[in-house]
Formats: structure tokens, C-alpha cells, sequence
């Protein structure tokens, strides 16, 4: 029997397990993930390639169903249900047959909702994401970092409490890069949001989270994880100080445990 | 070989024949095109969205299309006639195939990652054949279409050389049994003409009902706004 019950803890993993079947018998990716965010945390994944993190994501957004253990969002069992989480993939995905505001809102017409309703508060929300003038066009023209935040805006309507970003700016030049994470906090601060993250990237792990988790090759498991004790808002010039870098130094050694 | 101008010539003295042999040719076209493009269109549909139905019918479509539609012919016409219908039906025929085969690739190369994200909404099969997989099949079903507009006509007027009383396939047989080269050419011409027409068309429904395909990527891309 299942209840839900009120808690602060907006995801929890418990014990989560996944194997595929291959050619040489099961594989196992994922291998028992314990972990919990709390409302409103950032928490970043970090870990080596094909180490399982994107199968995770598909077993929280619920697009695969785990081989064992729970996915709860605030207290209820969401195993292997989609439509419960807001998940931003790697590449911008927007449908290039849709205009900019037909992407935007695509998830609130897969869920049922107003069409109209939806499409007024996106209009409104085009200024803040810098695709101001964009809303009828077709994903084609526009550049690269646009789309991001086309992508990032069809997030934020889709209205969950709990975001999945799988390496949302990895395709991004250094430059835009670094203003996209600016913006991505300044983007926070004002739709807060519960984040799970993931990258290759030790700064902008740091940067970003709250707590940063690093996984084991595969099959993926929890090896440690990070407190990040640096103040919000988060500035650049924090890159620089002595928190900062022991934060990198610790990461990087749990990243590369023979070296 | 008769002259350039003697063509002309002949194309100016016939003009009054040729209109009378054009009609049936073309409405065989326009008719046998439809059918073989809704039929196709049906097919590569169901295809993607019952397995079983892909399984059956696939190999099947393949096979029948190393069989001459040049020795189906025949058979049409004991069956049918020498009426409308055998001549549509060769025409389906001929343009059905690249129709199905493109668009069955269409809908099968629609980005996994897409699906993925429509899906992690809490969409079902159906809304991502809607929504994902069709739109992104129209290019490749407009390019299919393409290729059988070019077989349109040449599909109705191999069907009349085979049993015909007008059009431009019996105008063609005629010219030839009575040693007219001019007029051979004429009706080359003339094919020619609405075959162009025809792809032109095709060009059009494709621009209009799928924009965003057509969009210059590299010429057009905007930049990022200032500030």
C-alpha cells in the first residue's frame, strides 16, 4: 500500500537498479542510486562517459521503467510514469516544422491544457529570453544560443516542479557557454525550480549546484558527493577563490581515483 | 530528322488534334497520380503504425515492382477494358512505388531524441506519429512525389499505345505508322511540357505545406539579438 505523505524532498531514488539485455547476458548500467534533492536544490551529475547518466534520466523522466527500485516526486511513486518531470535534452530538439511559440508549448498541449492561456504566458516570457520578434518564426533562423533558450523557455512552460538538463550547453561554443549559465541561474532565481544536471564539466558543475554527484564508470554508482559551500549569487570572480579550486581538486581526484 | 521550324510548323497545324489528344492523356495522368499518391500515402501509414501490416506488405510491394508494368498492361486492359479505369490504373501504378518507399523512410528517420522528449510529456504512440514522425515524413514524401510526377504522363501514354482510341499515346502510334517524325516530336514536346507542369505543381503543394523545409539555413540565419 502506498501513501503519500508531505515532505521537503522533491525527488527520491531509492535503491535504483537497471540492466539491458545484450549479446554476453544482462548488462547492468545502473546499479543501486540512492539519493534525494530537496525543493528547490541544483544538484549536478557528473562522471565519466557512458557511465549510465542519461539512462537515469530515462528512468526518472520515466521513459524506461528501472529492472528494481523506486522514483518518488514529492512522496509519490512515479516509476516508470512520464509526464511528471520537465526534461531538456542534450540538443535543443525543437521541432523545426513548429514555429518558435508552437515549440514552446508543446508540452502544455500534450498534457491537455489551454492552447490560448499558454501561448499569452509565453508571449510574455519571449522578452526575458532574449527571443523577443522570434515567436512566429521557424527554429531554422535562429542561431545557435537562441534555440538553447527557446529550448530552456519550453522547459519552464511546461510547468514541473522538477527539471532534468542532460548537458544542456555541451554543444554551445565557451562563450556562450559561460552566459548561458549566467542566465540559466538568473533564469532560476526567477522560476525557482528543482534542478538535476548533468556535465562533463567540473567548473560549471561547481558553478551551477548546490551539490554535485559523482558517478562510477559503468555501472553507475554514487561515489561521492559534493556540498558546494560557495555563496549565492553565484559571481565569476568566486572562480577564482581558494573554495572554488579545493572543490575542483576534490572532484577531479574522485573523477580520476588511479591517478 | 525534320528542322526545327517544320516542327513549329507542325505543332501550329496540329494544335486543333493535339488539344483533342491531350485531354484524355491528362486527365488519365491527373486521375492515376491521385490515386497512386493517396494509395501510397494510406500504405506507408499504416505500414509505420501496425508492424505486422510492414511485415506482410513490404517485400511484397518490393517483388511487384520487378514485374514490367509493360506486362501488367495487357492484362488490365482484358480485365478492364479500354475504358478510363485500366489506364488510371497504370498510371497508380507506376507513381505508387517511389511514393511508398520514401515516405515509409520518412517516417522511420524521425529523430529518436525528439520521440524521447514528446514522450517524457506524457505523449502516447499516436501523438508522436502526429506530432514527430508525419511532419518530419513530408519532405521525404513531397521527393517521392516528385520522381512520380516525372512518371505521370509517360504512364498514360504507355498505357494508350496498349489499347487506346484518343490521346497522346495513339497519337504518337499514328504519327509513327504514317512515317511523321514532326509529329513524333510534336508529341514529345507536348509530354514534355506537362510532365514539367506536373513537377511544378508537386513543387508548389511541397513549398506550401511544408515552409519550413525550404528555409536557406546558412543565408538567412539571424543573429543573436544585442544586449
Amino acid at each position: 500500500m502506498t501513501f503519500c505523505r508531505r515532505s521537503d524532498d522533491m525527488l527520491q531514488l531509492e535503491k535504483l537498479t537497471h540492466s539491458y539485455p545484450s549479446p554476453e547476458g544482462m548488462r547492468q548500467v545502473v546499479d543501486g542510486i540512492d539519493l534525494t534533492v530537496e525543493m528547490g536544490e541544483f544538484v549536478s551529475i557528473i562522471g565519466p562517459s557512458g557511465c549510465g547518466k542519461s539512462t537515469l534520466f530515462n528512468l526518472i523522466s520515466g521513459l524506461e521503467r528501472p529492472s528494481a527500485g523506486r522514483v518518488l516526486i514529492g512522496g509519490m511513486d512515479i516509476t516508470g510514469c512520464t509526464g511528471h518531470v520537465s526534461y531538456m535534452p542534450q540538443k535543443d530538439c525543437l521541432f523545426p516544422w513548429r514555429t518558435v511559440l508552437e515549440n514552446v508549448t508543446l508540452a502544455v498541449e500534450v498534457a491537455g491544457g489551454k492552447k490560448q492561456d499558454a501561448r499569452h504566458r509565453a508571449e510574455e516570457l519571449f522578452p526575458v529570453f532574449g527571443l523577443e520578434g522570434f515567436a512566429h518564426e521557424y527554429p531554422a533562423r535562429l542561431s545557435g544560443g537562441m534555440r538553447q533558450r527557446a529550448a530552456l523557455l519550453r522547459t519552464v512552460m511546461a510547468d514541473q516542479e522538477l527539471w532534468l538538463l542532460d548537458e544542456p550547453m555541451g554543444a554551445l561554443d565557451a562563450l556562450t557557454r559561460e552566459r548561458m549559465q549566467d542566465w540559466l541561474l538568473g533564469i532560476l532565481k526567477r522560476f525557482p525550480r528543482t534542478v538535476l544536471f548533468i556535465t562533463h564539466s567540473i567548473d560549471e558543475a561547481i558553478y551551477l549546484s548546490d551539490r554535485v554527484v559523482v558517478l562510477t564508470p559503468r555501472p553507475a554508482r554514487t561515489r561521492a558527493i559534493l556540498n558546494v559551500e560557495l555563496p549565492r549569487p553565484r559571481r565569476r570572480e568566486q572562480m577564482a577563490t581558494e573554495a572554488f579550486l579545493r572543490h575542483k581538486q576534490w572532484l577531479w581526484e574522485k573523477l580520476n581515483p588511479d591517478m | 530528322m525534320p528542322a526545327p521550324s517544320r516542327i513549329a510548323k507542325t505543332l501550329v497545324d496540329s494544335w486543333e488534334l493535339l488539344l483533342r489528344h491531350t485531354g484524355p492523356t491528362l486527365t488519365e495522368a491527373a486521375l492515376g497520380f491521385g490515386l497512386g499518391i493517396g494509395v501510397a500515402l494510406l500504405l506507408a501509414v499504416g505500414m509505420e503504425l501496425f508492424p505486422w501490416l510492414r511485415r506482410g506488405v513490404y517485400p511484397l510491394l518490393i517483388t511487384s515492382q520487378t514485374v514490367p508494368v509493360i506486362a501488367v498492361a495487357p492484362l488490365l486492359i482484358l480485365w478492364f477494358g479500354y475504358e478510363l479505369l485500366p489506364k488510371v490504373l497504370i498510371v497508380a501504378l507506376v507513381t505508387f512505388f517511389p511514393v511508398v518507399v520514401s515516405t515509409v523512410d520518412g517516417l522511420r528517420s524521425a529523430d529518436p531524441d525528439m520521440v524521447r522528449l514528446l514522450k517524457s510529456m506524457g505523449a502516447g504512440e499516436w501523438r508522436v506519429f502526429r506530432m514527430v514522425r508525419f511532419p518530419h515524413a513530408l519532405p521525404s514524401f513531397f521527393s517521392g512525389m516528385k520522381i512520380a510526377a516525372t512518371y505521370g504522363i509517360l504512364g498514360a501514354v504507355i498505357a494508350e499505345w496498349l489499347g487506346a482510341s484518343e490521346g497522346l499515346g495513339v497519337f504518337l502510334i499514328r504519327s509513327q505508322n504514317s512515317f511523321a517524325a514532326d509529329q513524333v516530336f510534336v508529341a514529345i514536346a507536348v509530354i514534355t511540357f506537362w510532365s514539367l507542369i506536373l513537377f511544378g505543381l508537386v513543387q508548389v503543394l511541397a513549398r506550401w505545406t511544408a515552409p519550413w523545409a525550404y528555409i536557406d539555413r546558412e543565408e538567412d540565419r539571424r543573429g543573436e539579438p544585442k544586449g
